[in-house]
């Protein structure tokens, strides 16, 4: 079975090869135990830096679409089925979007939702920092 | 004056072999690609016009043929010199010849590196395919020829441990070829590594004959080392007791059975017509 990816398309190369491989096992071109090839494998197959198929392998391992045992190498989860049907992106962007819309009937502009979430996104890495020198 | 005689032999066949026959074979599968697969239908195929391709082969060929010219001389010369000397012919000879030899194969070798370089560079498709399953040693090679390996090469390093006078010793013999064994094989691992999870030379080759490449590659590369061992064992034996007068005749065989198993094997295993050139097309027909 091929991945193809298209390095001229308009979708980052990690996301192509996600969903590719979300695809290949909703299609069950790809079945839960089978092995995937190494992220060196895969970059130097495909042409592309080792850190973009590295990142679409966490991303998949995230999703549990895919587990790595280690030296054994790259495997596609038990429930890699099921999972790949989670599109965790566009639950963030529905959430978002249920919020955003609260906030807009109770009268907040637009530029204080961005101002609001802006500063919410840094007090969280502050917070984060802090906690990390502590 | 048997061994001499043997020696002329053999010597022949390695000049018959390094620099008639298997360069004839290479130059007809040249000639076969640039006749069968015209740049008109096969464009990927061709960095610069069919013209440059045929003039390097007419460089390899009068470069082979003036090599065999000088093996005819070599065992003129060494003719003449063996009738006015009671010395054997050094094994070196055969060595040095051997590595003149593949001098035009090694020009070649690089050369097809730069082809491929710039057959990626002018790939100006977006489209990359890889195959999803991973690859493996065992994929290529069965357990069994690498476990073979492992232990002649072994027992070949205890072999000459024995007949070592002197082992414990830093020049001695069998630290010499320990180090060189096992150094040979480390870069033997790594071309094979190379081979199995390296870049994709050709941008456009099916799966299935970079597949059969590989194989070729790892088979080969055990089967000389195995080879390595046996030689080295028997050339320790045969100077341990004193048959080294056979030397040039083992070095000249232990060649030609390396370019047998490199060089043969390709052109035995990877034909023309089992290569899939439909994917050097303007229109990729049949990508696997």
């Amino acid at each position: 079975m091929e991945i193809i990816i298209d390095i001229d398309g308009k979708e980052p190369l990690f996301v192509q090869l996600v969903q590719r491989i979300k695809e290949a096992v909703l299609g069950n071109l790809i079945n839960p135990g089978d092995a995937l090839p190494s992220i060196r494998q895969l970059a130097n197959d495909l042409d592309i830096n080792n850190k973009t198929v590295a990142k679409a392998y966490r991303l998949l391992e995230r999703d549990s679409v895919i587990q790595t045992k280690g030296y054994r190498g790259t495997f596609i989860h038990p429930d890699a089925k099921v999972n790949s049907t989670v599109d965790l992106n566009a639950w963030v962007k529905s959430k978002l979007a249920e919020v955003i819309t609260a906030f807009r009937e109770t009268g907040v502009t637009d530029s204080e939702i961005r101002i609001a979430f802006s500063d919410v996104m840094n007090n969280r890495v502050m917070n984060n920092s802090t906690n990390q020198g502590v | 004056m048997l061994d001499n005689i043997l020696f002329y032999l053999v010597f022949l066949s390695q000049i018959w072999l390094l620099s008639f026959y298997y360069p004839g074979k290479i130059l007809k599968r040249v000639r076969t690609v640039l006749k069968t697969y015209p740049p008109s239908k096969y464009p990927k195929l061709y960095n610069k016009s069919p013209d440059y391709y045929e003039l390097g082969a007419k460089i390899y060929q009068v470069m082979n043929k003036i090599i065999l010219l000088v093996g005819i001389v070599v065992i003129c010369a060494i003719g003449s010199w063996d009738l006015s000397s009671d010395e054997e012919v050094e094994g070196v000879f055969t060595l040095l010849y051997f590595m003149l030899q593949m001098f035009p194969v090694m020009l070649m070798e690089f050369s097809g590196y730069a082809y491929f370089k710039q057959m990626r560079k002018l790939n100006i498709d977006g489209t990359r395919r890889a195959d999803i399953q991973p690859r493996h040693l065992f994929d290529f090679v069965s357990p069994a020829l690498v476990g073979l390996a492992v232990i002649i090469n072994t027992a070949c390093i205890l072999f000459v441990f024995f007949l070592d006078p002197t082992p414990y010793e830093i020049g001695s013999d069998v630290f010499v070829i320990s180090i060189s064994l096992i150094a040979t094989n480390v870069l033997f691992a790594l071309i094979i590594r190379f081979n199995i999870n390296g870049k994709k030379l050709d941008p456009y080759q099916s799966s299935k004959d970079r597949t059969r490449q590989i194989e070729r590659a790892v088979k080969s590369l055990i089967g000389i080392s195995i080879v390595a061992s046996l030689f080295i064992m028997l050339n320790q034996g045969m100077e341990h007791f004193q048959l080294d007068y056979f030397e040039a005749v083992t070095m000249s065989l232990y060649l030609q059975f390396i370019a047998w198993l490199s060089l043969g094997a390709m052109l035995r295993t990877l034909r023309i017509e089992d290569i899939n050139f439909d994917v050097y097309k303007e229109e990729d027909v049949t990508a696997i």
